[in-house]
C-alpha cells in the first residue's frame, strides 16, 4: 500500500505514488538546473513536462490508474539525464558550468543526514548471493571484503558460517524501499533523507535500467545458480512436507479408527456382567461396580482421545487437499467439549479413587 | 577516443539539420519529430531535443502554433520559417559537400 499524490503535468491530472513523485521531482529539478542557463528554460521545461504527460498517458491506457516508480524510471530512461543530452558543442562550456554548480549545491544537502538506530537488512545491490554479507557490512560499518572473508574462512570450521548465512538469508528482510535502505545505513527515513538518497540514486537507477535494456543478464551466474537451487529445495521441502503430513494424517486416522474399533468391540462386554472380570481396573483391585452404569465415562474417554486426533487428522488433510478450514466457532465448541470430557474423566477418576480408598480403610 | 563518443559527436552535428529536414516536408509536433528521429536512430534520449527546438525557435528558424488535439491537451506544432528554409538550404549544401568528400576518400582508399 502506498500513498498517492495528485500532480498537474501540462494541464492533465495524474495520480502518482509518493516514491515515484519524489523521483520525478528530483529529475525535474535536475533538468531545471541543467537548463537554467538557456534562454527559455521555462519553455523547455514546459515542453518536457508536456511530453512526460504524454508518455504517462500512453502508459495509463492499459487500465492502470496510478503512476508508479516503474513508469517514472522508464520515462527517465526515455527522456535521459542531462549528461546524456547530446547538445551541440558550442554550448558544452555552459553545460559544464551548470554541472559544477549542481555538484556544489548538492554537497551541503548531504552533509548531515539524521541518524537513527540501524537495522539489519540484506543489501542485494552488488550482492554475490543473497546480500547477507553486504547487509552485515553496512550494519557493522566494515568493508564487505572482510565480512565475506570471515564467512569464507569459517566455512572450514565445521561449516558454521554456511548455516549462519542460510539462516540469515531466511530471517533478515531484503532492503527494498528507499526507507529500508536508509534504515540499513542508519539514517532516519525522513522525506528529506529519502529525497537525498533518491537524488543519489536516480542516475544509478537510470544507468541500470539502460543496462538492463541492453543486456537482460543483470544477475550474476552464481545468483542464477543459487536461485535455481533455491527453487529446487523449496519444491523438495514441499514434497517432504506433503509426505510427512500424509503419514501423520494416516497415523491419526488409524489411531482414531483403532479406538473406535476397539470400543465397538469391547462395549458389549462392558455392558454385560462379564465385564466385571475383564476390566483391568477390576484386576487391579479397583472395584468399579459395573461399567454399564458409566456410559458418561466411556463417552468422555472417547471424546478426550478422539477430538485431538480428529482435529490433527483434519488439519493435515485440510492443508493437503485444500479442505475448508475448521471455523472458529467449531473450534471453540471442540475445545469446550474436550475440556468437559477431560474434567468428567478426572471427576470419575477421583470419585472412584475415593471409593476405593474408603473400601480399603473399611477392610 | 572511443567509438560511442565519436558516434555521439556525429549525431550531434546532424541533429539540427535533421529536425529542419523533417519540418521542411510538413508541420509536426514533438512526438512526430521524436518518432522520425528515433526511427532513424538519431536520438538516444528525448531530452536532447527540447533545448534544440527552443534554440531553433529563438533564432527564428522555426515557429510554432498551438493546435487542439483529439486526445489530451493542445499540442505545439512546429513549422519551418522562411529564415529556416534558407538556413536549411545552407546546411544541405554543406552536407552534400561533406558527403561527396567522404565518398571520394572511400573510393581512393579502396583503389
Amino acid at each position: 500500500m502506498k500513498k498517492t499524490l495528485t500532480v498537474n503535468l501540462a494541464n492533465t491530472v495524474y495520480h502518482i505514488d509518493e516514491d515515484a513523485y519524489h523521483i520525478l521531482q528530483t529529475y525535474f529539478e535536475k533538468l531545471r538546473k541543467h537548463f537554467s542557463l538557456e534562454k527559455d528554460a521555462d519553455e523547455i521545461m514546459s515542453d518536457i513536462e508536456a511530453r512526460v504527460s504524454e508518455l504517462f498517458n500512453e502508459r495509463l491506457r492499459y487500465g492502470m490508474q496510478v503512476i508508479s516508480e516503474k513508469e517514472v524510471n522508464e520515462i527517465i530512461v526515455i527522456m535521459g539525464n542531462p549528461n546524456d543530452f547530446e547538445t551541440p558543442s558550442d554550448e558544452s562550456a555552459s553545460t559544464k558550468k551548470t554541472g559544477e554548480e549542481e555538484a556544489k549545491q548538492e554537497v551541503p544537502e548531504n552533509e548531515e543526514p539524521q541518524r537513527v538506530q540501524k537495522r539489519i537488512y540484506r543489501d542485494t545491490e552488488n550482492a554475490y548471493l543473497g546480500g547477507v554479507c553486504n547487509g552485515l557490512s553496512r550494519y557493522l560499518d566494515i568493508d564487505v571484503v572482510f565480512v565475506r572473508l570471515f564467512f569464507f574462512l569459517f566455512i572450514f570450521l565445521w561449516g558454521t558460517t554456511i548455516l549462519i548465512y542460510i539462516l540469515m538469508w531466511i530471517i533478515t528482510p531484503e532492503a527494498k524501499t528507499a526507507a529500508q535502505k536508509l534504515e540499513m545505513r542508519g539514517q532516519a527515513p525522513t522525506i528529506e533523507n529519502i529525497k537525498n538518497f533518491v537524488k543519489e540514486n536516480v542516475e544509478r537507477v537510470a544507468e541500470r535500467a539502460e543496462k538492463e535494456l541492453n543486456s537482460e543478464r543483470t544477475q550474476t551466474f552464481l545468483q542464477q545458480v543459487v536461485a535455481g537451487i533455491g527453487s529446487v529445495i523449496r519444491i523438495l521441502a514441499k514434497v517432504a512436507m506433503a509426505v510427512i503430513g500424509g503419514l501423520f494424517g494416516c497415523l491419526g486416522l488409524t489411531i482414531l479408527l483403532a479406538i473406535l474399533f476397539s470400543l465397538a468391540v469391547s462395549l458389549p462386554f462392558y455392558f454385560s456382567d462379564a465385564a466385571i472380570n475383564m476390566t483391568p481396573l477390576h484386576v487391579n483391585g479397583l472395584n468399579v461396580d459395573n461399567w454399564k452404569y458409566y456410559p458418561q465415562i466411556i463417552a468422555a474417554m472417547l471424546l478426550f482421545v478422539g477430538i485431538p486426533v480428529c482435529v490433527i487428522a483434519y488439519s493435515v488433510f485440510q492443508k493437503l487437499l485444500n479442505w475448508k478450514k475448521i471455523s472458529k466457532k467449531a473450534n471453540w465448541v471442540l475445545v469446550i467439549v474436550w475440556l468437559i470430557s477431560f474434567f468428567t474423566i478426572v471427576y470419575f477418576g477421583v470419585t472412584e479413587f475415593l471409593k476405593y480408598n474408603s473400601h480399603m480403610t473399611i477392610n | 577516443m572511443n567509438v560511442e563518443n565519436v558516434k555521439s559527436q556525429m549525431r550531434k552535428g546532424v541533429l539540427e539539420y535533421c529536425i529542419l529536414l523533417i519540418l521542411s516536408k510538413h508541420e509536426a509536433y514533438v512526438s512526430d519529430i521524436i518518432q522520425a528521429l528515433k526511427e532513424a536512430r538519431l536520438l538516444v534520449v528525448e531530452g536532447t531535443l527540447y533545448p534544440l527546438l527552443t534554440r531553433l525557435k529563438n533564432d527564428e528558424y522555426l515557429s510554432y502554433s498551438w493546435k487542439e488535439s483529439s486526445q489530451g491537451p493542445p499540442r505545439k506544432y512546429y513549422v519551418l520559417s522562411d529564415k529556416g528554409k534558407i538556413f536549411l538550404e545552407e546546411l544541405e549544401n554543406s552536407w552534400n559537400e561533406l558527403n561527396e568528400t567522404i565518398n571520394q576518400i572511400k573510393k581512393e582508399n579502396t583503389i
